[in-house]
C-alpha cells in the first residue's frame, strides 16, 4: 500500500492490529506499489508455510480520491527511474508507447484494446462492490479523450479507495475454521528492469513470465490448467500483454481471444469476470488481494451472477510498468 | 509441507468513500476474519488472542541473570 504517499500517514498496520483487537500480532507493511496486494499473498504465504504464523490476516486498502488525478499520478510515477521522471514519464506515457508499438508489432486493430474495456465494463456490472457498475459500447471508448495516444480515457482504470482482505493458516487446520476454502497451490514474484527502455522487448513482461513460471512449477499446473483468471488491467494493453506472458496465448495474439469471445465470461478462459482494475477500480494496495477474492468467490461458487466453471484460478498484479509482479494459483482443496 | 489455504475473504465497496484508510482497512480485516469464523477475540490461535499487557513479571527467575553486587 502507499498510505504513507497518499495520507501522511505511517505506521499504519500498527494501528490496524489495535482496531481489530489482534494485539500482540506482528504487524508489517508491504510495499510494491500497485503489486502490494500480490506481495502480501506472498508474504502471507511465507509466514504461514514456514510455520511463523498459524493464522495470517491479510488487508490490502488505499484512500486516493481525496487527491486530484494528476497528484494521484504523480505519487504513481515516483516509482519510475528518476531520469524517467524526469522528463515526465508517467505510467500512462509507458502505456501509450507499449500500445503504438503492439498494435504496428502484431497488426492488432485499435479496436481490440477497446473490446477489453468493454467486456470488463460488462463483467462489472455483476459486480455489487465494483466502482463502475454501467456497460460501455466500443464508440463510446474510441471517441473519449485521448490521454496517451493511441490509448484513450475508456483504456485507463480509475482512481480510486476501497480495500480487501484474506486470511490464511495452514490446511491442515482449515476445517477447524470452514468447510469453505481454497488453496494457494502455487504463488511465484519476479522483478524487472527499473528502467523500462531497457528491455529488450517492450512487449514482454518479464516479471510476469518469471513470476509465472516459478507458480506453475510450485503448483504442478500450467497455462492450460487456469479455468478463470484475473488479470492486473489498469490499462488495456496490460490484459493482452499478461494473457501472453502467463502463456495463455501465443505472443501476439492476446488481441484475436479477445476479438473472438475468448475471455469472455462464458468464454473457454474468462479473464477479469470482477469487471478488472478498469470497472471495479484500482485503490494500489487493495487490487492484488481483490483479485484473490474474485478468484476465491469463483472457486466456492459464491461468485453469483458472475459465476463460472472453475476449480483452478490465477491472479497477475503488476507494479509500476511490470516492475514488480507476483502470480498466485488459487484451487479447490 | 503442509500446503496453505485461504479460509476467509472480503472485499468493501470500491469507489469514492469518505472513510479514510485506517477505517478501511478495519472494515476489510474485521469481514475477512468474520468470513473465516476466526475472530480476534475468540481464535484459540497463538496469532490471534484476547490481549493483555505482557509483563517482565510473568518470566520465570530461572530465565534471568543473577547479579553478584
Amino acid at each position: 500500500m502507499a498510505s504513507g504517499e497518499f495520507e501522511g500517514q505511517t505506521g499504519v498496520p500498527n494501528a490496524l492490529a489495535h482496531d481489530l483487537n489482534a494485539l500482540p500480532a506482528y504487524t508489517q507493511r508491504v510495499d510494491q506499489t500497485s503489486a502490494s496486494g500480490g506481495a502480501g499473498i506472498y508474504a502471507a504465504w511465507q509466514s504461514v508455510a514456514s510455520g511463523a504464523s498459524d493464522l495470517t490476516l491479510l488487508v490490502g486498502g488505499e484512500k486516493m480520491t481525496h487527491k486530484t488525478t494528476g497528484e494521484a499520478t504523480d505519487v504513481i510515477a515516483s516509482l519510475t527511474h528518476p531520469v524517467e521522471y524526469k522528463h515526465g514519464v508517467t505510467l500512462p506515457s509507458f502505456a501509450g508507447l507499449t500500445a503504438r508499438k503492439y498494435l504496428d508489432e502484431y497488426d492488432a486493430p485499435r479496436e481490440s484494446l477497446g473490446k477489453v474495456a468493454v467486456k470488463n465494463h460488462r463483467n462489472g456490472t455483476d459486480n455489487p462492490h465494483a466502482q463502475f457498475r454501467k456497460e460501455v459500447d466500443l464508440e463510446t471508448v474510441l471517441e473519449s479523450p485521448v490521454v496517451a495516444d493511441p490509448l484513450r480515457l475508456y483504456d485507463f482504470c480509475p482512481i480510486t479507495d476501497g480495500s480487501a482482505g484474506l486470511v490464511f493458516c495452514p490446511e491442515s487446520v482449515a476445517q477447524e475454521y470452514t468447510d469453505d476454502y481454497v488453496v494457494v497451490s502455487g504463488v511465484g514474484g519476479a522483478t524487472d528492469t527499473h528502467v523500462v527502455h531497457e528491455r529488450e522487448d517492450p512487449t514482454t513482461m518479464g516479471g510476469v513470465v518469471e513470476s509465472s513460471n516459478v507458480a506453475y512449477e510450485m503448483a504442478d499446473r500450467g497455462p492450460e490448467d487456469v479455468d478463470v483468471a484475473e488479470l492486473h488491467d489498469m490499462f488495456t494493453i496490460l490484459e493482452f500483454l499478461q494473457s501472453e506472458d502467463l502463456g495463455f496465448f501465443e505472443k501476439g495474439e492476446g488481441w484475436k481471444a479477445v476479438e473472438e469471445g475468448v475471455t469472455d465470461r462464458d468464454g473457454d478462459l474468462p479473464i477479469n469476470t470482477s469487471g478488472g482494475l478498469k470497472s471495479k477500480g484500482h485503490p494500489l494496495g487493495a487490487s492484488g488481494v481483490a483479485q484473490a477474492y474474485e478468484i476465491y468467490q469463483q472457486l466456492l461458487g459464491d461468485a453469483g451472477a458472475r459465476q463460472v466453471d472453475a476449480t483452478v484460478g490465477l491472479a497477475c498484479n503488476v507494479g509500476g510498468f511490470g516492475n514488480c509482479v507476483t502470480t498466485t494459483i488459487l484451487e479447490q482443496p | 509441507m503442509d500446503r496453505v489455504a485461504i479460509i476467509g475473504a472480503s472485499m468493501t465497496q470500491f469507489g469514492d468513500r469518505d472513510a479514510w484508510v485506517r477505517a478501511l482497512l478495519a472494515e476489510a480485516g474485521d469481514a475477512a476474519l468474520d468470513d473465516a469464523g476466526a475472530t480476534a477475540a475468540t481464535s484459540t490461535t497463538s496469532t490471534f488472542r484476547t490481549w493483555r499487557a505482557a509483563s517482565s513479571r510473568d518470566r520465570p527467575a530461572s530465565r534471568t541473570r543473577s547479579l553478584t553486587t
